[in-house]
């Protein structure tokens, strides 16, 4: 008999759910900074509004790249639970065509010809 | 009412050295908004905690991503934001303390969301200490970021679908695009309804948005298009059905790529563990995303499963949709000959993830001849 995989399909889908979650408050968080960024530097200049400026497209940057992150380990782990789902299955099938043939009650046991 | 003591012009050079100017009822309002965001993260990043914990310790090492850095990840963004929303502010603030006194004391001050400047020397001293050592954050002066006509998401997004083949889907990273799209056509006002009737025009819009989720959406569209006229017909002839008229309709999308040929299953014979492969492909795919977003009820993928559909069968019926969208497309020999070719393509790549074949584009040895 083979033993199943340990895995919890119910935390992987959470968590899978959780990073999507992750990324789109990033994402989200990216949004309300682009719809402001033009409206808040009006009429801002000098080396201040520079160092904001790198830091705030320093910052997208780094939203929108941890949000793909994000993405990318969500599909990852949706796949793999679909992988161990499916090795589960084929064990299971195995197990069952391993199983020895029950012999039906009251069946009379052959006896060997002399 | 303020005084115009500190208004001027944006950078000006005084006598005395560099000055700044700004509006800072703007800056503290974006100030807050950096913070609200960072502080946001916050529940997000311990339940992500809590979810990576449950995962690790739940699931064979096998079938696991490493995912300890997550939470940390997301934790240094919030901080960095934070840091920068204090900095704003604390820029703000030398502002309006120095337009205070006048307007405490009755002797003017500006106009709320005036233009103020004041020389550097002054703004530096007004930081918060923490800022002394590195007033501009120890960031060298690289000019102005003309935010009014920069968006670095849209761009980003745009590179993701830049160039994708059916065969880079079954990778996985029209999952990653298939969630951002969804963000993105909200933002732009594009999905304002989702019934499916309309799914076949909102299509048509996404020529210049995004070809592929144009073709996603087609999938959609023709799926559960089909879905909803089989009501009552066995569950597997429903999936089928349904299976192939989105995959046609996803491949015919003018100008769209091939995604019918990633979008349901490699031909690859009986073996069991493929059904599971098969799944993955789909669930991995920006179409399914999108197909869940605009499709109330189960999703793709919950439907196949609930049906008894064979591997073999729904390869079969890719096939034929992908032969039907090859012929409808009969007088466009060049439209034809992208889908043919992007279908080979995919499933190459499909046949190689799942190690019966040789890389994509490899040719395949040679027969002997026969008699040799």
């Amino acid at each position: 008999m083979l033993s199943p995989i340990g895995f919890d399909q119910g935390n992987a889908a959470a968590l899978a759910g959780e990073l999507q979650q992750a990324a789109s408050s990033l994402l989200e968080g990216v949004a309300l900074m682009q719809a402001k960024l033009a409206y808040t530097v009006d009429n801002w200049g000098g080396t201040f509004r520079s160092t904001f400026d790198t830091e705030c497209a320093t910052e997208i940057a780094s939203a929108v790249s941890q949000a793909q992150l994000f993405l990318d380990q969500a599909a990852r782990v949706e796949a793999l639970a679909l992988e161990a789902q499916a090795a589960n299955q084929l064990i299971a099938q195995q197990n069952a065509q391993n199983q020895p043939t029950a012999t039906p009650v009251g069946t009379p046991t052959a006896t060997p010809q002399p | 009412m303020r005084s115009d003591l500190f208004s001027g012009g944006g950078g000006a050079v005084t006598a005395g050295g560099s000055s700044s100017s700004c509006r800072p009822d703007r800056l503290v309002d974006f100030a807050a908004i950096l913070v609200g965001i960072a502080e946001g993260m916050s529940p997000r990043i311990n339940a992500l905690h809590s979810a990576v914990d449950r995962y690790l310790s739940s699931c064979d090492h096998d079938y696991t991503v490493d995912l300890s850095g997550a939470p940390v990840g997301l934790g240094g963004w919030g901080i960095a934001l934070h840091d920068l929303g204090d900095w704003t502010r604390g820029v703000a603030a030398t502002f309006l303390l120095a337009d205070a006194i006048p307007l405490y004391t009755g002797m003017g001050g500006v106009n709320q969301d005036a233009v103020m400047t004041l020389p550097d020397t002054q703004v530096i001293a007004g930081l918060p200490a923490r800022f002394a050592s590195e007033p501009y954050l120890g960031v060298a002066s690289s000019g102005e970021i003309d935010w009014a006509h920069t968006n670095l998401a849209s761009q980003w997004l745009s590179e993701v679908s830049k160039g994708l083949s059916g065969a880079d889907l079954s990778n996985g990273p029209l999952k990653t695009a298939g969630e951002v799209w969804q963000k993105g056509l909200q933002t732009e006002g594009v999905l304002t309804h989702t019934p499916v009737s309309s799914l076949t025009e909102q299509a048509g819009a996404f020529n210049d948005l995004d070809k592929v989720l144009g073709s996603a959406v087609s999938f959609a569209a023709g799926f559960a298009g089909q879905w909803d006229k089989d009501e009552g017909l066995p569950e597997g002839t429903k999936v089928l059905q349904s299976l192939g008229r989105g995959v046609t309709d996803a491949v015919s999308f003018e100008g769209g790529f091939a995604v019918g040929t990633a979008l349901t299953v490699p031909a690859l014979g009986p073996a069991a563990p493929l059904a599971g492969l098969a799944l993955g492909t789909l669930a991995s795919l920006g179409a399914g995303a999108v197909f869940d977003h605009l499709v109330p009820g189960p999703s793709v993928a919950q439907r196949i499963s609930a049906s008894n559909v064979t591997t073999q069968e729904m390869a079969q019926t890719r096939m034929n949709a992908e032969n039907q969208a090859s012929a409808d497309s009969n007088n466009n020999p060049a439209r034809q000959a992208q889908i043919q070719a992007d279908a080979a393509k995919g499933r190459q790549q499909l046949e190689y993830d799942a190690g019966v074949a040789g890389p994509p584009g490899t040719v395949p040895p040679a027969s002997p001849p026969p008699g040799s």
